[in-house]
């Protein structure tokens, strides 16, 4: 398969050539879905330097375990934002990042100028994912929020929103029911982008 | 999850589950469950695509990102010199392999019999190659990491190798075929006509650890009797050299 030819190619097809050791490969699905998987992590974890590395472990990781892939199972995007999410996660549990944060709080009134691009575009995301949260019911849209972006558990979702943890499990459920409901009808009619 | 968790109460967690919001005890529960459950399968493949969608939106990831994992990995896999490793020149002496290498191989062993034990073995061998799978890729992302791609000589067979100036490395990914129960891979260092043994790694290897010391040229991996060898007479499975 030439080069050329691998920017048209499937994400399954890319996936098989990237399991043949095909570097070329791997480099068009990072074109193709580096930049949600960073944006992704950059959203949970506040801050672009842990997100890049999430962004390499991911790759190094489809590279590696590229036969770890069904497309059966869902697209490669939703496989590498999965991948991603969890990783950020565990980042943000860790005591590491708990200090870091703590570190970072604290120097907050520091002026960065470097980064305003970053802020620009970190408004732009949280504007769409706002509105694809705003189809569902406050309830649902707090639980899915705290437990999605905030790295919580359910347990410590109750908890925050002061809840039983079953109703919160129920909400966190039929929320997301309710979005890929919503959602898909977007992404047909409008051309949602997920390249 | 002490109790046997019922489909109902599994169900529930789905969704929390997709988005990791479920401790690890919970996690394996509901992992045990979906190996079997191809309804659950399916909603959790919903689930992690509207997850997806939520994550829509995207910023440019930096071109040095990718630098940086291309740099992780190898344009092209080392030249093989098969006079390099012959029958005749694999050999080694047990004072020179303990005095050069130490032996610290983690493999994943087989999973019992009896039929309740298997599913939690399979999720613990899951878990714990995961975890290895985290070791590997920090080496294999760090910028002074190695990799070596060791080959068979028809160039079939292949195991991926990361590796640190500190002796610590991992066979991230191969395709070693599985061998009966009473054979082993067994993992050697190469140093000139010299192999010193760094360890056996199972019949059936996962991810694997291993910890060598001193200047190595190569790596080799042979077909041993369980436990392994001191000296082999065997030719590699696969091998490969650091590029000079």
């Amino acid at each position: 398969m030439q080069s050329s030819s691998l920017e048209l190619a499937s994400d399954a097809t890319l996936v098989v050539a990237i399991g043949r050791w095909r570097q070329e490969a791997l480099a068009e699905a990072y074109r193709r879905h580096a930049g949600a998987v960073l944006a992704l992590a950059r959203r949970i974890l506040g801050e672009r330097t842990l997100a890049e590395e999430v962004v390499q472990e991911v790759f190094l990781r489809l590279w590696y375990q590229a036969d770890k892939f069904d497309p059966e199972r869902g697209s490669l995007r939703s496989y590498l934002l999965s991948h991603a999410h969890g990783r950020s996660i565990d980042l943000l549990r860790s005591e590491a990042s708990r200090r870091h944060r703590e570190e970072r709080e604290a120097a907050a009134t520091i002026q960065d100028t470097n980064h305003v691009e970053d802020e620009v575009t970190d408004k732009a995301v949280a504007a769409q994912v706002r509105d694809a949260l705003s189809v569902l019911p406050d309830t649902e849209r707090r639980a899915i929020e705290l437990a999605y972006f905030g790295g919580h558990t359910y347990q410590e979702v109750a908890v925050l929103l002061h809840e039983p943890e079953g109703t919160v499990k129920s909400r966190i459920r039929a929320g997301l029911r309710r979005l890929r409901t919503a959602l898909a009808d977007v992404v047909a009619g409008e051309g949602w982008d997920t390249t | 999850m002490g109790h046997h968790v019922t489909h109902l109460e599994i169900q529930e967690l789905l969704g929390a589950y997709a988005i990791h919001a479920v401790d690890a005890e919970e996690r394996r529960g509901v992992e045990t469950h979906l190996s079997e459950c191809p309804s659950c399968r399916t909603e959790v493949s919903e689930h992690l695509e509207t997850a997806a969608l939520l994550s829509a939106g995207a910023v440019r990831a930096p071109a040095f990102g990718w630098e940086r994992i291309a740099a992780a990995l190898e344009d092209s896999p080392p030249q093989l010199d098969l006079r390099r490793v012959t029958r005749r020149s694999v050999s080694l002496k047990v004072a020179s392999a303990i005095a050069i290498c130490a032996a610290i191989v983690i493999g994943f062993l087989a999973l019992k019999v009896a039929q309740q034990d298997r599913r939690m073995d399979q999720m613990s061998a899951a878990l714990a190659d995961e975890s290895l799978m985290r070791s590997a890729l920090a080496v294999a992302a760090h910028p002074e990491a190695e990799r070596l791609l060791l080959l068979s000589p028809d160039q079939t067979r292949t195991a991926d190798v990361v590796f640190l100036p500190d002796g610590t490395g991992y066979i991230v990914r191969h395709n070693l075929k599985p061998l009966p129960t009473d054979r082993t891979y067994q993992m050697w260092a190469l140093e000139g006509d010299r192999a010193v043994s760094i360890g056996v790694i199972g019949y059936r290897p996962g991810v694997v650890a291993f910890r060598f010391s001193g200047e190595i040229e190569g790596f080799a991996i042979t077909n041993e009797v369980a436990g392994g060898v001191n000296v082999t007479g065997n030719a590699p499975v696969v091998s490969g050299f650091r590029k000079s």
